[in-house]
């Protein structure tokens, strides 16, 4: 075995799972980043909050688009990638019992992610105002600074460097046999997560690099309707990285909080795999009411090809809570939702993926069938409903899971108790409350007044508004930035003050096949999967109330004037 | 466990429970009728997205909107087009023409272009919040919308995308006569 001699292992108590120390410090140091980025990001969602509540109006254009600019690369880019960098790491390192590929290659991915971070946002923040704020897009042609776009690249690089590291970890373990069989159900949806990484990160590099040498006049300017084709690879691509990781640590949240196993691997897989094979034509959404392109490419793309990745989200949908159902029934909750009822609410990270996962579907999921789908898209495209839909999958979806995640994390890894486990359940309904309201009223104020997005005084447009929509807009989102905050603090101050935990014993490395499964065949696993009615009820209502709002959105554009 | 191997040789062979199967082919049948609402719309449906644009040189699109302009009716209300091909220009920071004096009933072929950066066409009916359509404006595209109106008012036109720094500014007017 090409192992060092001096690295050390020892056994997390909980889980079982051999822990490589080499791994533990890039893993912790890249979610402190993010969680330092979510907090950076949390303040400027607290200004813009205030500067879209009309009646408040705190920020003049100038700096609410600086402001814009600096909330959506820190919360949708930097608290997001950064996180996941070391939910890579988790799922390659310690789930596969193995070292990371190279310790170093980790060090020198986070060091390029960070300094491109910083390079961009302090460009954004103190750029000569002859140059147009990026926001999260940089449309060519906007005149875009240069050393924004040289940042955006160098983090980009350093996050190539650090999918390598993960793939070529992943590929040690295979090849000194440290699990038995398939990846764990967590790897693989990491593996997935990792496939969109790359594919988007492909495409940013060509829109950013193309016109990164246009700006130096190096090369003609891109094509303005290219330049969205291409930058949406990356731009939904990199959401898309989100819902994998997310839907990842779902699975790996129900296993840490009720010891929930997938009913059907087969099932979950195969979801995954849909996944990795249809979410990115996504990227279309974006371009649906742009010329330029067919009807026939509209609806290939709008659709997944026939919906293949709905497909796959609907069926998490299920196999998700139907784990947690089947793992609440073997310890003896019966009736149609007993189990719910017994499930530990008061744990922070089952608080956070019963908050997540619901928020996600219901205001997000529903949301983007809709708002994604060819025609309807007119309605929305470029209001407030569309930061309303995606607050609701990748704030109260993704970053809510992830909340859940490092509180794991800190007590798994950084070997701490939580300060108050009472005030980080608290945190997460207090977050997921905020919101969901932030959601739903950019959602109504876009989809039924039309507020347009990226707007600094909607006030001085001819339009019809909402003051009581705005003010619940400009409330909620006070609310969110103090669960927020309050994660925030629980997190920092835990992993530096919290009581120390034990740890298992420390060995040298001996790898070992991770333990599989126990057998689920027989009698007795045929009974304990068949009882899944609660799940399947949820979905069902879940599923009616999707096709209620689908229908509605269909009639209310046909109120609408002839439009071909 | 989702951090363990499946005990399984291939994950594969796991079997499917009986309520899992119930939402397989439920979640199928969905996504198949999802899919098959946007051919429907095109072909029964009056509002749909335009395939037909034309790449074109912004600057030479703008002018020719201008010479465009010379020809038509110039009302008291603002610009009436004579015949149903209309010329829409977007830049920063304003709508051309504006105002615009169009009739209920009739097809217009609205050509609609952008002279420097991507700017949103949204036409929203004065009074109304149900009635508004939202449209991308991407410079070197003459982007055709076939738009009939089927009740006179006043349409207000907002940019919806990020221009620059005075986009709140950029609105306009199209008159709806009956």
């Amino acid at each position: 075995m090409s192992v060092s001699s001096r690295a050390r292992t020892w056994t997390c108590t909980v889980t079982g799972l051999r822990v490589h120390e080499s791994t533990v410090p890039p893993l912790l140091v890249n979610a402190v980043t993010a969680i330092v980025f979510l907090l950076f990001g949390g303040i400027m969602a607290l200004l813009l909050a205030l500067t879209r509540w009309e009646a408040v109006h705190l920020l003049d254009a100038k700096w609410y688009f600086i402001v814009l600019t600096l909330h959506a690369w820190s919360m949708l880019v930097f608290w997001m990638i950064f996180f996941e960098v070391a939910i890579l790491y988790f799922a390659s390192s310690i789930v596969l019992n193995v070292p990371l590929a190279s310790t170093r290659a980790a060090w020198l991915a986070y060091v390029l992610m960070l300094g491109g971070a910083l390079l961009a946002a302090l460009t954004a923040a103190f750029q000569d105002t002859s140059y147009d704020q990026p926001l999260l897009t940089s449309y060519a042609p906007l005149k875009i600074h240069p050393l924004f776009l040289l940042g955006a690249i160098i983090f980009a690089v350093g996050a190539f460097v650090a999918l390598g590291v993960f793939f070529a970890t992943v590929w040690r373990a295979q090849r000194e046999r440290t699990y038995k069989g398939s990846l764990p159900l967590v790897t693989f949806g990491a593996v997935v997560a990792a496939i969109i990484a790359f594919e988007s990160l492909l495409g940013g590099a060509i829109a950013y690099i193309w016109q990164f040498l246009a700006t130096l006049g190096l090369v003609p300017g891109i094509d303005a309707e290219m330049y969205r084709v291409v930058w949406w690879l990356l731009g939904h691509g990199t959401q898309q990285i989100n819902l994998a990781a997310m839907v990842t640590s779902w699975y790996l949240l129900g296993t840490l909080t009720v010891g929930a196993q997938t009913v059907s691997e087969k099932v979950s897989r195969t979801a995954f795999i849909l996944y990795a094979l249809f979410i990115n034509l996504g990227a279309a959404h974006h371009i649906l009411s742009d010329p330029g392109v067919s009807n026939a490419w509209r609806i290939f793309n709008a659709s997944y090809s026939v919906y293949g990745a709905v497909m796959a989200s609907l069926i998490h949908a299920f196999a998700i809570p139907a784990s947690v159902e089947w793992a609440l029934r073997r310890q003896g909750h019966g009736g149609l939702f007993g189990w719910l009822r017994h499930a530990p609410w008061g744990n922070p990270a089952f608080a956070s993926l019963a908050v997540s996962l619901p928020l996600f579907g219901v205001l997000g999921g529903i949301t983007g069938v809709t708002f994604g789908t060819e025609q309807l898209n007119m309605m929305v495209h470029n209001t407030l409903a569309i930061p309303g839909h995606f607050h609701a999958t990748v704030v109260a979806g993704t970053t809510i899971a992830f909340m859940g995640i490092a509180y794991e994390v800190i007590r798994l890894l950084g070997l701490r108790e939580l300060l108050s486990r009472r005030w980080a359940t608290v945190q997460v309904y207090v977050f997921g409350a905020g919101m969901a309201l932030v959601s739903l009223a950019m959602i109504w104020l876009g989809y039924f007044f039309g507020t347009p997005r990226r707007h600094p005084a909607v006030s001085t447009l001819p339009l019809v508004r909402s003051p009581a929509l705005e003010a619940l807009l400009g409330l909620a989102g006070v609310v969110a930035v103090v669960g927020g905050t309050l994660f925030i603090g629980l997190a920092v101050l835990s992993l530096l003050r919290g009581a120390p935990r034990p740890r298992g014993p420390v060995l040298a490395v001996q790898p070992q096949p991770a333990p599989a499964n126990p057998h689920p065949t027989g009698a007795s696993w045929a009974h304990a999967t068949q009882n899944l009615a609660g799940t399947l009820t949820l979905c069902l209502i879940f599923l009616g109330v999707l096709a209620v709002i689908y229908a509605t959105h269909w009639i209310n554009l046909a109120s609408l004037w002839h439009v071909g | 466990m989702s951090i363990a191997s499946p005990s399984e040789r291939t994950w594969w062979e796991q079997p499917v429970a009986y309520h899992e199967k119930i939402w397989l082919v439920i979640s199928v049948v969905t996504g198949v009728l999802l899919f098959f609402m946007m051919p429907f719309w095109h072909l029964f449906g009056h509002q749909n997205s335009s395939a037909e644009s034309y790449r074109v040189n912004p600057q030479a699109f703008y002018q020719r909107v201008q010479d465009w302009a010379k020809t038509q009716r110039q009302t008291s209300q603002g610009l009436a087009p004579t015949g149903n091909e209309v010329y829409i220009v977007a830049y920063r920071f304003a709508w051309f023409p504006n105002p615009l004096v169009l009739k209920a009933g009739v097809e217009y072929r609205i050509h609609l272009s952008s002279r420097d950066v991507n700017h949103g066409f949204s036409l929203h009916r004065d009074g109304t919040t149900a009635q508004k359509v939202n449209f991308q404006v991407v410079p070197g595209y003459d982007y055709v919308l076939t738009m009939r109106f089927t009740e006179p008012g006043t349409y207000h036109l907002v940019c919806q995308e990020y221009c620059g720094l005075s986009h709140q500014i950029m609105v306009g007017k199209i008159i709806v006569e009956g």
